[in-house]
């Protein structure tokens, strides 16, 4: 009978223990709807000179800017392959996209210099660049009036102005 | 035997709170805080002061981040670093009342153990020792139901997440989206500059993608957000909200701001001492590591959700001064 309580006592600090260091080390939230919300990345182009971008008005070949990026996002994908003080420029694999982010106040300038690191760090003409899934646009921490529209690559038909001081 | 009883269920409760506590360090200690780490008498006063001017300071308030509350708690829980907040310094009471629960249990079922072993065939000392098992377990068990049900109903009530209790939360901002100052006073939003923002059109914080995680159809406000806030750009790093010795603080999709909140499971405001515009890195191993996880898209997603009660409120981000949602 004593060694029988006394298993059971063993046995019940043992998984009463677990539970509280289950609890107190956290759990995924149940908030959470997706593990992991960020779609996995396409690592099939990463070697090659070229990556081929399909732009859905047909494939536009760009040089492989994962081949040395400037930084790589973990788990993502997505690469850096240009910064400097005016701009940032990303590519995100999952859905053939680029981002551009200005980070100069003085927006026109630093939208010119990099749409023109652009075009030459891609290996593409501006026609063909136009029917890239490309987003540019301003952080709220650079312009507080630019922030939060798509500008696009002003030499192309979807391409907006900054707005005037 | 009935008082026996109260005096034993009182042993168990502060046992319950020890072993919880020795639990919170072992898990502080994992996520790379040292749960020990003292800051001397000096170091707190400059910390006030420095908290008090960040306070007093017009762009503390105008870059829509959070402005330093003026106080910092002399007398640290122990475990515990300092805070600036009530929200986290109740968090750090009851966190610091589970560790002692649990350490307490586990205490008196040794006592219990040992009892029932120096019995020695005695009914009544058997008896006793058995009542001070039970007792130690029925409360230990009833500790963690509670846990258990409030984690069910909902984790946030386990996580502490009590933002609107923040000292001056009605004027600032725990998520940075700084630049040109125009004051972060408020943040209720209804669009003072050029109108609603655009979601972003590619990345992970596509319409698209945030559309699966936890924003659901809250997806556009938060692409929009994302999109005023960093970009959409997954490494961005504030180049306006940095801290006093010239680190950036607002990192990653959503800019958060990592001298207020932890991410990936990181306690990141314990690299910093201060807070905001003020803060001064003190780790600055923790900071890089904090950085890299805020620079995680998954990770920033998530911590946007969490700030921003799953889309349900958006006045955290400076941003939405221009969104206006």
């Amino acid at each position: 009978m004593k060694k029988t309580i006394y298993f059971a006592v063993l046995l019940l600090i043992i998984i009463v223990a677990s539970v509280i260091y289950t609890a107190v080390t956290g759990k995924p939230s149940k908030n959470s709807r997706n593990e992991n919300p960020v779609a996995e990345p396409e690592n099939n182009q990463t070697q090659s000179d070229k990556i081929d971008i399909n732009t859905g008005k047909g494939i536009v070949a760009v040089n492989n800017i994962q081949k040395n990026p400037v930084e790589k996002i973990a788990f993502d994908g997505s690469v850096v392959f240009a910064k400097s003080d005016n701009y940032a420029m990303s590519y995100y694999p999952p859905d053939q996209g680029f981002i551009v982010t200005i980070e100069n106040p003085n927006l026109d300038l630093a939208r010119s210099q990099a749409e023109d690191e652009f075009i030459k760090l891609l290996g593409v003409d501006k026609e063909q660049a136009c029917l890239l899934k490309v987003t540019l646009n301003v952080p709220f921490g650079v312009s507080e009036k630019a922030a939060g529209q798509n500008y696009g690559l002003s030499f192309c038909p979807n391409g907006k102005p900054f707005p005037q001081n | 035997m009935k008082k026996n009883r109260t005096a034993n269920f009182l042993y168990f409760i502060m046992l319950l709170f020890a072993l919880n506590f020795a639990l919170s360090d072992f898990s502080s200690a994992q996520s790379g805080e040292d749960p020990l780490a003292g800051t001397s008498v000096d170091e707190v006063m400059k910390n006030n002061a420095a908290a008090t001017s960040a306070a007093a300071t017009p762009e503390s308030t105008a870059a829509g981040t959070p402005s330093s509350s003026s106080y910092l708690n002399q007398e640290k829980i122990p475990g515990f670093g300092q805070t600036s907040d009530f929200p986290t310094y109740l968090k750090q009471i009851i966190n610091f009342g589970f560790a002692v629960i649990g350490i307490m249990a586990m205490f008196m079922l040794m006592i219990g153990a040992y009892q029932y072993l120096m019995a020695a065939g005695n009914i009544a000392k058997e008896e006793n020792a058995k009542t001070t098992v039970s007792s130690a377990l029925s409360g230990l068990i009833l500790g963690l139901i509670a846990y258990v049900l409030l984690q069910t109903i909902n984790p946030d009530l386990v996580a502490f997440k009590l933002d609107a209790l923040k000292i001056g939360s009605s004027g600032t901002s725990n998520v940075s989206g700084t630049g040109s100052g125009g004051g972060g006073a408020g943040n209720t939003g209804k669009g003072t500059g050029s109108g609603k923002c655009e979601p972003v059109a590619s990345g992970p914080c596509s319409e698209s993608n945030l559309k699966n995680t936890c924003f659901g159809s809250g997806s556009y406000q938060a692409s929009s957000i994302c999109n005023a806030e960093s970009g959409g750009g997954a490494g961005q790093t504030s180049k306006s909200d940095i801290t006093a010795d010239g680190h950036s603080f607002s990192v990653g999709l959503f800019q958060i701001n990592l001298t207020v909140h932890d991410i990936g499971g990181l306690n990141c405001p314990s690299a910093f001492s201060g807070k905001n515009y003020k803060a001064v890195v003190v780790d600055e191993g923790l900071y890089q590591q904090c950085v890299q996880a805020a620079q995680d898209p998954t990770n920033n997603i998530k911590k946007a959700c969490s700030i921003g009660n799953n889309g349900s409120s958006w006045s955290q981000w400076g941003a939405n001064k221009i969104c206006g949602f």
